[in-house]
């Protein structure tokens, strides 16, 4: 397939080249806070990883320092082959979607999206004519479908679109890397599920590699081919959304990542012991000690054995379809848990569970 | 019939509960409209009125009086010069102060504001004081035949010190609140610095920099006391029309000196309407319902 099929293949438009991102043990500090500890990351071209972690963990700076808008105190961004960390902002050639899109105000959505070319027309080269331009900027409204807006002002846009336009913008310089701010952070729930399929489409249609800025863990996992989750300027595990929710590799991923139980308990000998009671758990390989023992809601069964099973008091029952969400207070120390059960019928007073799942953290 | 009795006299009249008697709406807007009247409209009546009192032909007269037209040439000079130097200084002060972090940074914002503070006579003064003949720098500028003091460059110094603070104020606000967001999208789309100021940072600004050079400008022209200090007053050489008013009223010619007033009135009316243009247009823009 020459290189023109595969332009045509990837909806009718030349969206450049997309590279390998490699981030080499970068650190950056603001003032005495660490921003950025060493961290090393990996994207394979046509990747969309997600970089997930609450505010104030570094992601969007790291963001800032893949575009060049930041300059790390130390270690090294690679786009391919090519040391980015050499490269100017303008030289890298990134697409970037800011978290409050930046369109400029005073530009029609037309004008915003033909921006990139008419600052810089000269590529490859070549001097990009007007008639190109054109052409390009038509071909990025019918692609983020915004026919018949061209004239508008940003201010005369919904949120949504106004994302839009911010994509066309960021894709009109064919960037060899694409870069997504909290792209539906500013948006109600409908449009944020909306665009976020819409997203997914665009990124098989033109493949960038791309990385995007999240605090949403159900957004990461749903979009990402791999997800970046980070904590207090570093990567605490990157893997497919599949691994980073069934194997939090620490406490914190755990609990960033889906609904958590966590309950305190012995290991000894390899069994799990709950307020002095043996649990029916799979042995485990561990030292022994005091440990977490971190479940999700609904990886809990109802325990055929009431004396080796964590038992407690319902304190809350609602169902929510076809299952029965549960809050139970267990042991000494009146523990709430939140369990999911299948059936209709309403355990009430006294219950015992076992995790069918489960993970160990240390206290 | 409890209940209606219960409620705020205001209320009961379907007015809303915030609405003031009438009785005081009105005294409150009497008040208002007779401060308005004397203190603003009646003097500005009184300048056109006495301005026409010899006839139309009277004031044309005093206004293509050779004296009156020097005047009015270095009213016209010195802000020709005066409004883009500030303009120029007010943009890169508050791109300075709303884009960047550094040292004195507040110490700078303070003294942008010190023209504010002080009065215009004082900087007259000071002007003196420096480029005088009995100045610290006069002798050296005088040996090198350059007059500052009572001649244009002095005028224009003073004026330049007393309408510093103009653009800097209207843009350091709207640049800070602006933010650098637009610029670095412009940057990782490939622009360079000067095409990230020309074609974004200015057009975001370009409204309050409008109003700033327009605030600055009637400032310029209309300048009394720093100017009245360093100009010396010599008719058809250093006065400006604020200066040649003072002089014409204090011979008593009173139609001349109010129609060159009157030329000011005039712009201070001008300046008004284009300021109110410029405020709304300002909202409307904001408001996102432009349509160009």
């Amino acid at each position: 397939m020459s290189p023109a099929d595969a332009a045509a293949d990837r909806g009718g438009l030349d969206w450049g080249e997309s590279v390998a991102v490699r981030l080499e043990d970068v650190s950056l500090a603001f003032g005495v806070a660490a921003a950025l500890r060493g961290v090393s990351l990996e994207a394979e071209p046509g990747e969309l990883v997600a970089l997930l972690g609450p505010s104030g963990s570094g992601k969007t700076t790291l963001l800032r320092v893949v575009a060049g808008l930041l300059t790390p105190d130390s270690g090294r961004v690679w786009f391919g082959a090519e040391d980015a960390s050499r490269l100017t902002v303008q030289q890298r050639n990134v697409g970037m979607v800011f978290q409050h899109y930046a369109l400029f105000r005073h530009m029609t959505v037309y004008d915003n999206i033909a921006f990139g070319l008419r600052v810089r027309r000269r590529r490859g080269g070549r001097t990009l004519s007007r008639g190109e331009v054109d052409a390009r900027v038509r071909a990025l409204i019918e692609l983020v479908q915004l026919e018949g807006l061209e004239r508008r002002y940003p201010a005369q846009l919904s949120g949504g679109q106004r994302q839009r336009v911010g994509l066309a913008r960021a894709l009109a310089i064919k960037p060899r890397v694409l870069l997504l701010d909290e792209p539906f952070g500013a948006l109600d729930a409908k449009v944020r599920r909306e665009l976020r399929r819409g997203l997914r489409e665009l990124h098989d249609r033109t493949g960038h590699t791309t990385l995007f800025v999240t605090h949403d863990q159900e957004e990461a996992l749903e979009l990402a081919d791999r997800v970046a989750v980070m904590r207090d300027g570093q990567v605490e595990q990157v893997g497919k959304p599949g691994e980073v929710f069934d194997r939090p590799a620490s406490r914190f991923v755990f609990e960033f990542i889906g609904e958590s139980n966590l309950l305190p308990v012995a290991v000894r000998g390899g069994v799990v012991e709950w307020e002095g009671r043996e649990l029916a758990l799979p042995r485990v390989d561990r030292p022994d000690g005091p440990a977490l023992l971190a479940f999700r809601p609904q990886d809990v069964d109802l325990a055929p054995e009431p004396a080796r099973a964590v038992e407690g008091v319902v304190a809350a029952s609602r169902r929510v379809g076809a299952w029965r969400r549960l809050e139970l207070e267990v042991g000494r120390g009146r523990t709430r848990l939140d369990v999911e059960v299948a059936g209709d019928a309403a355990p009430s007073g006294q219950v015992a569970v076992l995790p069918r799942a489960f993970h160990l953290y240390d206290v | 019939m409890a209940d209606r009795l219960a409620m705020p006299a205001a209320a009961r009249r379907r007015g809303s509960p915030v609405a003031e008697p009438r009785g005081l709406k009105w005294a409150l807007t009497a008040v208002a409209l007779l401060v308005l009247g004397v203190l603003l409209l009646l003097p500005l009546a009184v300048v056109f009125v006495e301005a026409l009192r010899g006839g139309v032909g009277a004031y044309v007269a005093s206004l293509l009086d050779p004296e009156a037209r020097a005047a009015i040439r270095l009213t016209l000079l010195v802000a020709a010069i005066a409004v883009p130097l500030n303009a120029v200084f007010g943009v890169a002060a508050a791109w300075a102060v709303a884009k960047f972090e550094f040292r004195g940074k507040s110490l700078l914002v303070t003294l942008i504001d010190l023209p504010f503070s002080v009065s215009p006579v004082i900087a007259g003064m000071v002007y003196l004081l420096l480029f005088g003949a009995q100045g610290y720098l006069g002798p050296f500028l005088q040996s090198r035949g350059i007059q500052v003091v009572f001649a244009v460059p002095g005028i224009v110094l003073a004026t330049l010190f007393v309408t510093v603070p103009f653009v800097a104020r209207e843009l350091v606000p709207l640049m800070q609140e602006l933010g650098n967001e637009d610029e670095e999208a412009a940057l990782t789309l490939g622009a360079r610095g000067w095409q990230v100021f020309a074609l974004v940072t200015l057009p975001n600004v370009r409204w309050g920099l409008l109003y700033g050079v327009l605030l600055c400008n009637a400032r310029a022209m209309g300048e009394f006391g720093a100017a009245s200090v360093v100009s010396g007053h010599i008719r058809g050489q250093t006065n400006t029309v604020p200066l040649q008013v003072e002089v014409l009223y204090n011979e008593y010619n009173w139609v001349a000196a109010f129609a060159l007033a009157s030329l000011l009135a005039l712009l201070s009316l001008v300046t008004l309407v284009i300021k109110a243009v410029l405020e709304r247009r300002d909202v409307v823009s904001k408001a996102g319902h432009v349509a160009r």
